[in-house]
């Protein structure tokens, strides 16, 4: 039985769900719904091995008092750690409630199954249920002890595509956080500092209208009101009368830091047959710092009552929000409760966090609860990037065209800032207050999860391999955690020294790659999209391109091929896509993330970056930060190949490397020069051409 | 200062007091507590506060409460029997659901007016979907609309 980590953590399996006499199933995770679905998968593995129906489970998500505290919500790991601990600590369950029901019917566990919650003896009702057993069991016991999960041909629930437990909620109003009321409830709008470094005088001679106040630490300002509007154009008139001192940022540009001073180096893989072969092969693939860009600008609501403050967000990690709130607000943790509440999507770590603590100071401050709003702007400028990075590959091939030796040199600042507790609470307002805690500068994960390194370490056999990562002086922006992480450049500049591999030594791309890899299951998604494209029609401006990758080299397995159309700009008209994930919970929402993923990255490749210029972020709204319309998305040929008996390998994040690795590839065989700086946008293929 | 706009919300009458320069949004949000309309960008970008105006598409966060004065507002709250909606739910057309509602007006006006699914995409163009799921809302478009 394969025991993920969470449930080690939080052994009992009273801690993961509880029985109600009306019965309902109370189910506890850790691992939050930012729009992945996760709720829908979580509910069908319950509901699926405890033989109940979907609509008796009540699943509680990222609550600090009472779900487990499973950390982030992060790294495709929803299922594969939190949907498989409770489907162990399910299975548990349902046994010990068997037990107990073969005792009560003096009889045996072995004729007795459970239907829609009712405990069944030779298929007939025994008038014992989940309801009627709950007082009569003690789930305060080891769920490993007892779980018996079923077997991969038992399960009836998982496998299918239930629709979407909250999906019609998410039509209208009520659902979102950004919906919710606290009696007294007012609202807040932060007026942003600048610069890290901004300070400003005396505001006391400045009258805000009567129903508006202005709040004040050190630096950290803004403006709360009863009426939302006039929160917002209070702040905003405000923060255009406001003068603020701060150094002028240095002038460099973030991509061309990337070359200068180095922080910290790390060697991460070495080798000594680095100069092993006869002809050696280069790449370098640059992309700028890009946002999260969600369409709802982050949300949260905090309310004081004496000492207790409760504080709903949309956090990924409502666990460490807790202590880092406590230790930048110095107050007890124990007094604080951070209940998430879904919002719009985040893809990673954005501004989820910060906009918590802001409501938390607004609601200390005047003793109201409080709603916090950012602005888009702020989204853009204020919120953390993902961080420009670089990174330089080198192959070097044998005389019978083998890869014998690969090094991978990535320049990037760490891609994990999250708040991390008390260590590092990282939420923006912290620096301004008059009693500041700097930031911290985040750390990545080691390998073989990695960060601005994730999938640097090539999935490819290859006999010699070093990976270095290093850490850029020069960062003019806060940086973090989006969707793949470094795996999106690193599977991009990966896929294109394979291609230029090929390339130099005369061999077709596809099998060059089957070549240096050993796995089937890699090999049958690159085979198997390959065969779904079938006929190509390479017109002078039509290209095709093959993206794969293992997400982490322990995830899912995918390769992409994209279709392209390059004219004054790059249009991708399609996309097939072939993913094994193993066991899929829900078919049809794994596709549906898988889709996304390939959609976000097209946008990532072709268009987004974040403008800077006098050191200064310029990036103010959507005007300047074009993503992927309706217009312009291509169409989807997305296959699932994975055995369903497997283990669930996380698939949100598996297509960010494959796709983007395409769209370059495929834009590659069009113009017959390398791309190697994003994003390929109209200015970026004028100058590649010239 | 504050002026009493009256018009009418879905089909049914209703009057909000504000300032003229306030945008209707906040009111719809604010005072007549019709939520399903979202602030995304606050300046008509992104389409997630789409709503109607005497049937015709428009974004809420940049028009002023004064533009709507004797008019018809229509808001999502008016479109989910709308067959659309339906479909939506069918295709799982949704992630984190943000851009829905002012997808789902957008579209479903432009349906009642006879529009093709391709001109309708077409529009959409005004309205940000962050999560990828496109072909999917295109799908369903394509289900309803003539």
């Amino acid at each position: 039985m394969n025991v993920p980590p969470p449930i080690k953590s939080f052994p009992m399996i009273s801690q993961w769900l509880s029985f109600a006499p009306d019965g309902i199933v109370n189910v506890l995770s850790g691992r939050v719904e930012l729009g992945q679905g996760i709720s829908t998968v979580l509910t069908q593995i319950a509901s699926d091995e405890l033989d109940i129906a979907v609509d008796a489970i009540r699943l509680t998500q990222g609550h600090t008092d009472l779900s487990p505290a499973e950390g982030p919500t992060v790294g495709s790991l929803s299922v594969t750690f939190g949907g498989q601990s409770i489907r162990l600590a399910a299975s548990a369950a349902r046994a010990l409630m068997l037990g107990r029901a073969a005792e009560l019917l003096q009889t045996t566990v072995e004729g007795l199954t459970v239907r829609e919650g009712e405990i069944l003896k030779d298929g007939l009702e025994t008038g014992l249920s989940y309801a009627s057993l709950c007082k009569d069991v003690n789930l305060d016991v080891s769920a490993l002890e007892h779980a018996a999960p079923k077997a991969a041909a038992e399960r009836t629930l998982t496998g299918t595509s239930l629709p979407r437990v909250d999906l019609t909620a998410r039509l209208t109003d009520g659902f979102l956080l950004h919906d919710m009321t606290v009696e007294g409830m007012w609202h807040g709008r932060v007026i942003q500092p600048p610069a890290l470094d901004a300070t400003t005088g005396d505001l006391s001679d400045i009258d805000l209208q009567d129903d508006a106040q202005l709040v004040r630490d050190g630096q950290f300002l803004a403006v709360v009101s009863i009426n939302e509007y006039v929160a917002l154009s209070e702040a905003r008139r405000l923060a255009d009368l406001i003068d603020w001192d701060f150094r002028p940022a240095s002038d460099v540009h973030p991509i061309d830091g990337l070359d200068g001073d180095i922080a910290e180096s790390e060697t991460l893989y070495d080798s000594d047959m680095l100069d092993a072969g006869i002809t050696e092969v280069s790449v370098t693939v640059t992309k700028p710092a890009i946002s999260h860009g969600s369409i709802g600008p982050s949300c949260a609501v905090a309310h004081w009552e004496g000492d207790a403050l409760t504080v709903w967000a949309h956090s990924q990690n409502v666990f460490a929000l807790k202590d880092s709130l406590a230790r930048v607000l110095n107050h007890s943790s124990d007094k604080i409760t951070v209940i998430f509440v879904p919002g719009a999507g985040c893809y990673g770590h954005n501004s989820s966090d910060d906009v918590a603590l802001d409501a938390a100071l607004m609601a200390r401050k005047t003793g109201r609860p409080v709603r916090s709003l950012w602005q888009r702007q702020d989204e853009f400028q204020h919120a953390p990037l993902n961080p420009a990075m670089k990174t330089k590959l080198t192959a070097r091939l044998d005389e019978t065209g083998r890869i014998v030796a690969y090094d991978a040199l990535v320049t990037s600042p760490p891609h994990s800032t999250r708040p991390a507790g008390f260590e590092e609470p990282n939420l923006r307002a912290q620096q301004f207050l008059s009693n500041p805690m700097p930031m911290g500068q985040g750390n990545d994960a080691p390998q073989p999860q990695g960060g601005a390194d994730r999938n640097a370490v090539p999935g490819y056999v290859i006999p010699a391999v070093r990976v270095v990562r290093q850490r850029p002086a020069y960062v003019p922006y806060r940086n973090s955690a989006m969707r793949g992480l470094g795996a999106f450049t690193n599977v991009i500049a990966l896929e294109q020294l394979m291609e230029s591999c090929a390339e130099a030594t005369g061999q077709d791309s596809i099998t060059f790659r089957i070549a240096h890899l050993d796995d089937t299951r890699a090999k049958a998604v690159i085979e198997t999209v390959c065969d779904m494209v079938g006929t190509r029609d390479e017109g002078d401006n039509v290209g095709y391109g093959l993206g794969y990758a293992r997400y982490k080299n322990s995830a899912g397995y995918m390769a992409c091929i994209a279709r392209v159309v390059v004219g004054d700009d790059v249009r991708v008209s399609d996309v097939w896509a072939v993913a094994d994930v193993g066991e899929a919970i829900s078919p049809d929402g794994t596709i549906n993330q898988i889709e996304g993923g390939i959609v976000q990255a097209i946008s990532w490749t072709l268009k987004e970056e974040i403008r800077f210029a006098g050191g200064q972020n310029l990036t103010e709204s959507w005007e300047d930060y074009p993503i992927l319309r309706f217009s312009e998305v291509p169409r989807m040929h997305t296959r699932l190949i994975g055995p369903q008996d497997a283990a669930p390998l996380g698939a949100g994040e598996i297509s960010s490397g494959p796709a983007g690795a395409a769209v370059v590839n495929a834009v590659r065989h069009v113009l017959g020069v390398v791309p190697n700086r994003l994003p390929l946008s109209r200015h970026a293929l004028v100058t590649l051409l010239s | 200062m504050s002026v009493t706009f009256a018009f009418r919300l879905n089909g049914e009458p209703c009057e909000v007091t504000g300032p003229s320069s306030m945008p209707l949004l906040f009111a719809l949000r604010g005072a007549l507590d019709k939520k399903g309309t979202r602030l995304g960008c606050g300046e008509g970008h992104c389409g997630a506060c789409t709503v109607t105006l005497d049937g015709a598409p428009v974004t809420s966060c940049n028009l002023p409460i004064s533009a709507v004065e004797g008019k018809n507002v229509g808001t999502v709250e008016g479109v989910l029997d709308h067959p659309l909606a339906a479909a939506l739910i069918r295709h799982q057309a949704g992630q984190c659901g943000y851009c829905l509602p002012g997808v789902l007006t957008r579209a479903a006006a432009l349906i009642d007016q006879g529009k093709s699914a391709e001109d309708i995409c077409t529009a959409l163009d005004e309205n940000f979907c962050r999560c990828g799921v496109h072909r999917r809302i295109m799908a369903a478009i394509a289900e309803v609309a003539l």
